[in-house]
């Protein structure tokens, strides 16, 4: 998936086709979008609206107004990045409504800004020799054979990791690594700044690693 | 002509992959001169070729492309152990020279269990023996010394001239 | 070339890996990062392992869609198409 750096992707051709279909009446395609995008929208309304059930409805009501606006489609961006922006006015006006919205103050995530690595895991500071390296390092995947890492229940423990973290890591986490976005698209849609969106992916990222680790070395033990 | 270390199999430290076999070329080529080889130790150690726009960073040499040459043989366990033995001879006579310190002992409890793989290890903490030593300069001066004990050992071009030309397309 | 100034710790360094992958350091940050992961086995394995995490999440297949959730999409496509093609789409 590539994007130019400074600006949206404009539609490819399989989103014209995909466009094309949906006012013809497809079902088949529109079914196929639904599968594809709805749960990383879940997952983007759940940044704004507090409840999973509130997000659905979010999602719901994003996917008919996709519908309703299919002929205002200019193919300026993809269609994707139109799909995303659509939810993303939807749950923010959603989110204005509803008397407890999740602020914005809060993207940062709980934790605020502290270390992502258990720190017990690091000498002190006060060491003579080797301050702040390694007590308990972490150990080399290299020798792990390969299946071990494609194996179905190691996706499924980095899904759940990934679905345990506070809604903005998650979102990121899930639009970034899972779904493909770049950076670029992300900080567009999520309108924020790269260093935010960093700071989102760092935290996201340092907490599935630990549950993979933990899971992994598990396995080794 | 420059050198860069990498990995078993010619891995990229850090980068996820693997040069090409010698003589491709690739992109975000790394490398080093010899006075710089020292921190940058790992399992094997090649001759490589920069071509656009080679410039320094700090101890790195970066450029546009660059392509394996050939592998230096003489880079292997043996002399890595050897490596480290004679650093963690550099640890024990900068202990000795130094007064009951808890980082000195640290260090040298470390250079006690040097062995091959740990040669890039053993070259820092003679690095940081020696600053604690002799300074700032010191450290310096053991870098130098290292880099000339591999540059011996392995003959390689002491003055580490690396031959930028112009981008030639492949 | 200094050795003791601006070294980086263990503790430091992962807090870097993010802004590493990203392309996000200087030049001089890089190479300062590099060369800690050179002679310190334990980052450098944590990242591989991030690495690693990234690509199984990058496998991850997009999750499932509420069975009943898709059948409410289905019936309000069917009702968008009926009413915006009055001549009958099929």
């Amino acid at each position: 998936m590539t994007s130019t750096d400074a600006e949206q992707q404009i539609a490819s051709p399989e989103d014209l086709r995909t466009v094309e279909a949906l006012r013809a009446g497809d079902e088949r395609v529109f079914r196929e979008l639904i599968e594809r995008y709805t749960a990383s929208m879940i997952r983007v309304a759940l940044m704004y609206v507090r409840t999973r059930a509130v997000a659905e409805e979010v999602v719901q009501d994003t996917w008919i107004g996709v519908l309703g606006s299919l002929p205002r489609f200019e193919g300026r961006s993809s269609l994707r990045t139109w799909i995303f922006r659509i939810l993303a006015n939807q749950a923010r006006t959603r989110a204005r409504r509803e008397a407890r919205s999740v602020p914005f103050s809060s993207l940062a995530g709980p934790g605020g800004d502290g270390p992502t690595v258990d720190p017990d895991r690091f000498l002190g500071a006060d060491h003579p020799a080797f301050p702040g390296h390694w007590a308990s390092p972490p150990r080399s995947w290299e020798g792990m054979p390969e299946q071990e890492l494609l194996a179905g229940e190691t996706r499924e423990r980095v899904q759940d990791a990934i679905d345990m973290l506070p809604a903005s890591q998650r979102a990121v986490i899930s639009l970034r690594d899972v779904e493909g976005w770049s950076s670029q698209e992300v900080c567009d849609l999520l309108d924020i700044s790269e260093g935010n969106q960093r700071v989102l992916l760092h935290r996201g990222r340092a907490k599935v690693r630990e549950a993979l680790e933990e899971y992994l070395d598990g396995r080794a033990a | 002509m420059a050198y860069a270390f990498t990995g078993p199999g010619a891995q990229r430290p850090f980068a996820g992959d693997r040069w090409p076999e010698p003589g491709t070329w690739t992109d975000r080529a790394r490398a080093s001169r010899v006075e710089h080889l020292p921190v940058w130790i790992a399992a094997e150690l090649w001759v490589v070729e920069l071509e656009g726009a080679v410039h320094d960073v700090g101890t790195q040499l970066r450029a546009d492309h660059g392509r394996l040459v050939e592998q230096v043989d003489g880079w292997d366990g043996n002399a890595a152990a050897a490596f480290a033995e004679d650093c963690a001879a550099r640890i024990r006579a900068f202990a000795a020279r130094s007064g009951p310190n808890d980082a000195m002992a640290a260090y040298r409890e470390d250079a006690a269990s040097l062995g091959p793989a740990d040669a890039n290890v053993a070259g820092w903490v003679a690095a940081h023996a020696a600053a604690a030593v002799e300074g700032e300069d010191g450290a310096v001066r053991e870098r130098s010394r290292q880099a000339a004990w591999l540059a011996e050992r392995l003959e390689l071009r002491a003055d580490g001239r690396v031959t930028p030309r112009a981008p030639a397309r492949r | 070339m200094s050795e003791a100034q601006g070294m980086l710790s263990c503790r430091e360094v992962v807090e870097l890996v993010t802004a590493y992958l990203e392309g996000a350091l200087t030049e001089a940050e890089e190479v300062r990062f590099e060369e800690h992961l050179a002679m310190c086995d334990g980052c450098a394995a944590y990242l591989d392992q991030m690495r690693r995490t990234i690509d199984v999440a990058g496998r991850l297949d997009p999750k499932a869609v509420d069975v009943e959730a898709c059948d409410r999409l289905i019936h309000a496509f069917r009702t968008w198409r009926a009413g915006s093609e009055p001549e009958g789409g099929s």
